[in-house]
């Protein structure tokens, strides 16, 4: 049995007040004993393979910027080189301060992205109607997949869920459950088809904002 | 200079800058390959954008005007300043030919009878009825160089403007001596990058004008000078392969640090190299490609290749290569009687140097000769060695994953078991100082507990990427390490029946100093290339979906040269032509 190589769980939740708490998770345990191997080389593909050091320097980094940001606070920060897991979570006073903190975080941490327009609206929320997109991750990615790199990423999952404090009415895009408390909605694709087409995990919820 | 007196053929048009020559004489077996197959071979890599456009699509070499009795010739050199390639070949019908060549100007007469034509930075040489589509630039390292030279003499500062570099105001630059030539052209206003450019196309078009007055007003070319290309040139092979390895070995920048450092010295060991040349020829059957190649070095250097190579197997290694192995090696020389007849020869030969410099370094050599004990030394490492890639095993492993509750989408995490594949090997190196081994690895066994002495082996665990253990076996004859824990558990003494056929011992102990069998199918899938270089990448790359057989013999070393055979069995539909492609691709890519 092949193991899916990465999972990601993308889980927001609204408050009704606008604010709300997001969390963000990269799972690679599945694929550690290739990341170890990676990891063993200096570099893959003519590029340099970061250490564990270099790498957790970035999260701290990333972090740091990502706390001075107007809107954001109780950053956590976990970290897991056994299984390589990686998540973060943060508390937000709004999708405005959520969307530009992390731009700023992304910019200026990631020296690839400092002259990079990044400021497309991935998500937005006027209280009963929340439109979420997924970044399209191919732009930074690879330019060409293997065959059985491929077959690896089709078994992945991006899992996105969206959490409310009140009742979800509908939702658009017809892939996505709903929870059997209807105030969840969670949308799952394997990691390939969203490098394809990230739009495949937009969506428009509206909710109900009288039922509680 | 001898003029050109024998009827024109295209292997007349390589340059003498070629130092690497694949030369196909039964092009017939390309005719049905696609041009847009053919370019996206590495070979073509440097020349094809302008036959990729659009001119070459659906079309075969036969509809590109090619003259099928004349051979194709791909060739690759490099010196210093300058990187060549390109190819030669035979033109049966001109106006084909601008129908894929359809980007290339007329630029003018090189001589009466030598056309030439331009796109970009190709060339395109056509001579009566032959022609030569040639490449030429300037190395990034020469290049670099010089455009450093030029910007830091005029006082700038790092062009790079980098906190990383450290500029030292006022610091003197060295002008190179050959900067002068070039100062005067470049406008004192231009940046770093403009002079670089300035400088990549003007080199470029010095050294191209040089290479090609000296090919056709000179007559100078590599089949009017080397004898030896000519003699290759007359076989009646599919194709033949000419690597003159006394300059790739001069221009190699692996051995950049030696050079460097000890540049007498090198100087002074070039003389070793002289005569060293690679010859090869390719023969094609239905099923199935050999290769015969002749490595011919010089007489002193072929005394220590000869010590080095002709010995007696080490059977003890052959116990321990599992037939099931998709891939496996055995290489079989003694570096202490290399070292002795090396030390024969080339301590005479540095002696001829009488500086400072190269005195003491000689003295060091012969103090460490005397003081060294030899014995020990090589009986700890005697240089032979074998190498098997078991194919992939499942090793167990844990991964997280998520329980969800359905009611309201909340996770949590459990561990699970999950499997991963892993590649297994086994390396085996002849050595006859067991307790060495032992002795080594107790002691760092007292610091970790992750080094165990077990019943006839030793084990660190989690040795490999973190997850599975490496298992040491200090025998009286090796020193054998593998991750392969079907060997320590159940073939300590050897594979026993489960071990390489009679057959294939048979052929090992036939072949001289180097024996390698490769399975395509099993290897290319599962070999982790990620532990290859670069160019082992490619190639491997390149050979996927092939499938067949691979083995690879030599003979005994002579005082002048050691002989080598590749065969490669091939099966599936593709043609002979493709497989015969593939083939060059891969050696093209090795010998670059």
């Amino acid at each position: 049995m092949l193991s899916a190589c990465i999972e990601i769980l993308d889980d927001i939740k609204f408050n009704a007040d606008g604010s709300g708490t997001f969390k963000y998770t990269i799972n690679l345990s599945s694929s550690k004993v290739k990341i170890n191997s990676i990891l063993a080389l200096d570099s893959l593909d003519g590029k340099k393979v970061p250490s564990k050091n270099e790498i957790q320097q970035k999260i701290d980094e990333f972090a740091a910027v990502l706390s001075a940001q107007e809107g954001i606070s109780n950053i956590q920060i976990d970290t897991n080189y056994s299984q390589f897991v990686f998540k973060i979570q943060l508390d937000f006073s709004d999708v405005f301060a959520l969307q530009s903190g992390l731009e700023q975080a992304f910019k200026k941490t990631i020296r690839n992205l400092e002259n990079e327009e990044l400021s497309y609206d991935w998500i937005s929320w006027n209280g009963s109607v929340l439109i979420r997109k997924v970044p399209d991750l191919n732009e930074y990615g690879p330019k060409s997949l293997k065959t059985e790199d491929s077959d690896l990423l089709k078994m992945g999952n991006y899992t996105s869920i969206t959490r409310f404090d009140n009742v979800v009415s509908r939702f658009e895009n017809e892939s996505a459950q709903l929870s059997k408390n209807q105030r969840a909605v969670m949308l799952r694709n394997n990691i390939f088809d969203v490098l394809m087409d990230h739009q495949i995990m937009d969506n428009k919820i509206y909710v109900d904002s009288t039922k509680y | 200079m001898t003029p050109f007196v024998y009827t024109q053929q295209s292997e007349m048009l390589v340059p003498k800058e070629a130092s690497t020559v694949f030369s196909i004489n039964n092009i017939d077996l390309l005719k049905k390959v696609s041009l847009d197959e053919l370019v996206t071979y590495d070979f073509m890599e440097e020349i094809h954008q302008e036959l990729f456009d659009g001119s070459t699509s659906g079309k075969t070499l036969k509809d590109a005007g090619l003259d099928f009795d004349q051979r194709l010739n791909i060739f690759y050199g490099k010196d210093e300043q300058i990187e060549v390639s390109g190819f030669s070949f035979g033109i049966k019908d001109k106006i084909s030919l601008f129908e894929v060549f359809d980007d290339f100007d007329f630029e003018g007469l090189i001589a009466s009878d030598v056309e030439m034509y331009g796109s970009f930075f190709n060339t395109l040489i056509i001579k009566g009825e032959s022609a030569l589509l040639v490449r030429l630039e300037p190395r990034d390292t020469y290049l670099t160089r010089l455009t450093d030279s030029i910007w830091y003499a005029r006082g700038n500062g790092n062009p790079y403007g980098s906190i990383d570099y450290e500029v030292i105001d006022g610091e003197e630059y060295e002008m190179m001596e050959d900067e002068d030539e070039y100062i005067v052209e470049y406008d004192a206003e231009k940046n770093y990058w403009e002079i670089l450019d300035s400088l990549e196309a003007h080199l470029q078009q010095k050294y191209l004008g040089e290479l090609l007055d000296d090919l056709f007003i000179e007559g100078n070319s590599l089949y009017s000078g080397d004898p030896r290309f000519v003699r290759q040139m007359e076989r009646e092979s599919e194709g033949v392969f000419y690597l003159d390895n006394s300059r790739n070995i001069t221009n190699e920048q692996g051995l950049w640090y030696f050079q460097t450092m000890y540049p007498i010295m090198n100087d002074d060991l070039k003389e070793l190299y002289e005569d060293n040349i690679i010859l090869g020829d390719l023969t094609i059957d239905s099923n199935e490609i050999n290769f015969d190649v002749n490595a011919n070095y010089g007489q002193e250097l072929g005394v220590i290749y000869s010590e080095m190579n002709n010995n007696k197997l080490n059977k003890d290694f052959l116990k321990y290569i599992s037939k099931n192995a998709p891939a496996y090696m055995v290489y079989n020389i003694d570096i202490r009687k290399a070292y002795e007849k090396a030390y024969e020869i080339v301590v005479p030969i540095l002696k001829k140097q009488k500086n400072v410099e190269m005195v003491m370094n000689i003295l060091a050599i012969q103090l460490l000769d005397q003081l060294v004990d030899k014995k020990s030394f090589f009986g700890a490492y005697k240089g032979g060695m074998f190498a098997s890639f078991d194919g992939v095993e499942k090793v167990k492993t844990t991964k997280i994953d998520y329980i969800w509750d359905e009611e309201n989408f909340d996770y949590s995490e459990i561990e699970i078991e999950s499997d991963e594949e892993i590649p297994v090997f086994t390396i085996g190196f002849a050595s006859e100082r067991p307790d060495l081994c032992e002795m080594i690895l107790e002691d760092l066994g007292r610091l970790t507990s992750r080094i165990q002495k077990k019943e006839g082996y030793w084990i660190v665990e989690d040795a490999i990427l973190d997850a599975t253990p490496v298992y040491i076996i200090c025998s009286k004859k090796m020193l054998l390490i593998t991750n392969n824990h079907n060997l320590v558990e159940s073939n300590m003494k050897g594979y026993g029946s489960n071990a390489i056929s009679r057959k294939d011992i048979k052929k090992i102990k036939k072949s001289g100093v180097l024996y390698a069998k490769v399975d395509l199918d099993e290897s290319l899938s599962k070999f982790p290339i990620e532990f290859l270089d670069e160019r082992q990448k490619l190639v491997l790359d390149r050979m996927k979906g092939t499938s067949g057989m691979i083995e690879l013999t030599s003979g005994r070393s002579e005082l002048n040269s050691t002989k080598y055979n590749i065969e490669y069995y091939f099966e599936g539909d593709s043609s002979s032509g493709k497989q015969f492609l593939d083939m060059i691709n891969s050696l093209y890519i090795f010998s670059k």
